[in-house]
């Protein structure tokens, strides 16, 4: 049962695109992600002393590969890693810069003049009828659903 | 001089209302145009006759009728293929959408239409905006009009092309990190990029979320600011369209730019630039001096940080909008015998190579134990470039610098290495990652005859300001400088 449950977790999150989570951790009632931003921040200092030096290897293009769901051959792999190890270590000039007391940029125009971004609209309905033009084109439409490969083994 | 077409919006309007032309007219003359030129240019790939000649039979019975006419009555504009139009297949460069057919319009498009224009068809442009050639795309390179065996710039190098070639009065594009302004740059004609938050990106298929805008290729400085005008404003669809009010653009363009304080940061000016780019833009400054201009010298001391915090911040959000793709709903599908499968070889087969390459570039950078070195420290270097900007506006009222480090390079020269093209844009993802709005201007051309991109960046909002200084440098000679 708790196989089964970690299965579907870890489709439910990779399917909404959430490359930070690898394994989800049970809490009490609920299920949490593992917040790998917090385990991040206590590795950071080690971390970020290694990065300059570190390349990327061929495991890490294939653990991202999977996360991002792309299935590589062997010359891509090797191809990418290069390409990403030359890349990374551009991007490694980030280093050289002194951002401890910078807050990070988390929405554009934060600071933008009052009312430029009003919070909410009216919650009235508006019909939105564009379904069955959608399953019209979908890949293997089952009215009203999409039709996948069998995701849940009983 | 730069463009291919005569036409302009002012002169469509006076020629429909005076009845010298029909707007089917006009539209079979630029459906023409594209069925001549297209095959060698490959700047379209999807032409909309059915909706562009309804549109157009719509226009010419208001004129019948003696009824008021949009804005943008009659006018032949084509749609960069990453916006959605209701109807007419939207690939986004990509074999991943190759028979996809949005069931809805973009705000922008919607806006467009509304105001009367004729939308000809969709535009070439490297996969999900991801490039600086065009030569991503899934449907092969476009060519540069003014010189074949160059690139026209990209991502939006189809519509750059269109519009250079006289294959539309205006072209829409997007730009997350200079894919509007450098087309422009390549093929000579005005760019518009907009801050963020101007136009609606409802129906933009999203690259980067906190990046992405929409903006006008024209033939003339003004009719950047007529399209910008009919476009821009919130969008309730779009919580990140602003609700500042959208000036009269057209009322600042002739305003005289005497005393206007133009920033000059030197940062812009360095290693990397080519000389004869360097040249021109110096003319340029020195024309906009002529004009009453004072040149401010400018330190932006974070530009040489900002390609590498835009491939982190841009792929980043790219790995997380491109997770849709996985051939459940839409698009293609490759058979699994598993989800996952279906989803890998779905992507495999569905995505090129530099789509791939930036969204395993996020995913890393998103990834345990390298989100803090990676993106939350791009996040606080993006703070410092911003706010490099906001510090420049306490001291002038624009900046001005080149648009690209050289002219259109060839087709093939940089597709080996993906650093040296992610370097194409150096100058102007610094004002993407800071929302400010940005256009490229014609100013002049190199020995060779390649067209030489001047950028103006502008407050946040301050598209007024921006296309003011650009009009006038225009009507001043900047293009043939």
């Amino acid at each position: 049962m708790e196989l089964h449950k970690t299965k579907i977790r870890r489709t439910v999150e990779e399917r909404q695109g959430n490359s930070r989570s690898l394994t989800p951790i049970r809490r009490r009632r609920g299920w949490v992600r593992e917040d790998n931003g917090r385990r991040g921040r206590a590795q950071g200092g080690m971390a970020c002393a290694n990065l300059i030096a570190m390349k990327i290897s061929r495991d890490d293009v294939l653990r991202v590969a999977e996360l991002a769901h792309l299935e590589l051959t062997a010359e891509e792999v090797e191809l990418y890693r290069g390409q990403l190890d030359e890349i990374l270590s551009y991007i490694g000039k980030l280093e050289q810069l002194d951002v401890a007391s910078v807050e990070p940029m988390a929405q554009v125009l934060f600071d933008a003049p009052d009312g430029a971004h009003p919070e909410v609209r009216e919650d009235t309905l508006r019909p939105c009828n564009v379904a069955d033009a959608i399953l019209a084109q979908s890949p293997d439409a089952a009215r009203p659903f999409f039709r996948v490969p069998k995701v849940i083994d009983r | 001089m730069s463009t291919g077409t005569t036409w302009t919006i002012a002169g469509v309007r006076t020629a429909l209302a005076a009845k010298k032309i029909s707007a089917r007219e006009l539209a079979r003359e630029f459906f023409s145009a594209i069925e001549r030129r297209n095959p060698e240019l490959n700047a379209f790939l999807t032409v909309s006759t059915d909706r562009g000649y309804a549109q157009a039979d719509r226009v010419d019975a208001a004129v019948a009728r003696g009824e008021a006419l949009g804005p943008l009555a009659g006018v032949p504009i084509a749609v960069k293929d990453v916006i959605s139009t209701q109807g007419v297949r939207t690939t986004c460069g990509s074999k991943i959408l190759e028979n996809y057919v949005p069931p809805f319009d973009a705000t922008a498009v919607e806006r467009l239409e509304a105001a009367g224009a004729v939308i000809l068809g969709k535009t070439n442009c490297d996969e999900f905006a991801m490039g600086s050639s065009t030569e991503n795309s899934a449907y092969g390179p476009v060519r540069n009009p003014v010189a074949l065996d160059r690139v026209p710039g990209g991502s939006s190098g189809g519509s750059a092309a269109a519009v250079a070639a006289g294959l539309a009065v205006a072209a829409l594009g997007t730009d997350t990190g200079g894919s509007i302004r450098q087309p422009g740059a390549c093929c000579g004609i005005p760019a518009l990029m907009p801050t963020y938050g101007r136009v609606s990106r409802y129906g933009l298929i999203a690259f980067a979320s906190s990046l992405d805008k929409i903006g006008p290729f024209t033939g003339n400085v003004a009719d950047a600011a007529a399209v910008l005008g009919v476009m821009a404003g919130r969008d309730v669809n779009d919580s990140t369209s602003a609700a500042v009010p959208v000036p009269d653009y057209a009322a600042e363009l002739d305003k005289p730019v005497k005393g206007l304080r133009i920033g000059v940061p030197e940062d812009y000016f360095g290693e990397g630039l080519d000389t004869e780019v360097k040249s021109k833009v110096e003319k340029g400054i020195a024309l906009l001096e002529g004009l009453g201009c004072r040149r401010i010298p400018l330190k932006m001391p974070h530009t040489d940080y900002a390609i590498a915090t835009y491939y982190i911040v841009a792929t980043a959000e790219a790995s997380s909008n491109l997770a849709r793709y996985d051939g459940v709903r839409y698009g293609l599908r490759v058979p699994g015998s598993t989800l996952t499968e279906m989803y890998r070889r779905t992507r495999e087969r569905g995505f090129g190579a530099e789509v791939k390459r930036r969204i395993m570039l996020g995913t890393y950078a998103l990834s345990a134990g390298y989100y803090d070195a990676y993106y939350l420290r791009a996040m606080k270097v993006r703070s410092l470039i911003a706010r490099d900007f906001s510090d420049a506006f306490q001291k002038v009222d624009a900046i001005i610098t080149p648009t690209s480090p050289t002219p259109a390079f060839k087709l093939g020269e940089k597709t080996a290495d993906p650093l040296q093209m992610y370097l194409a844009d150096i100058y102007t993802v610094t004002g993407s990652l800071a929302g400010v709005p940005g256009i490229s201007v014609p100013c002049g051309r190199t020995k060779a005859g390649l067209p030489v991109g001047l950028q103006i960046f502008g407050l946040h909002f301050g598209e007024g300001r921006v296309l003011q200084i650009a009009n006038v440098f225009e009507k001043a000679g900047g293009a043939t400088i």
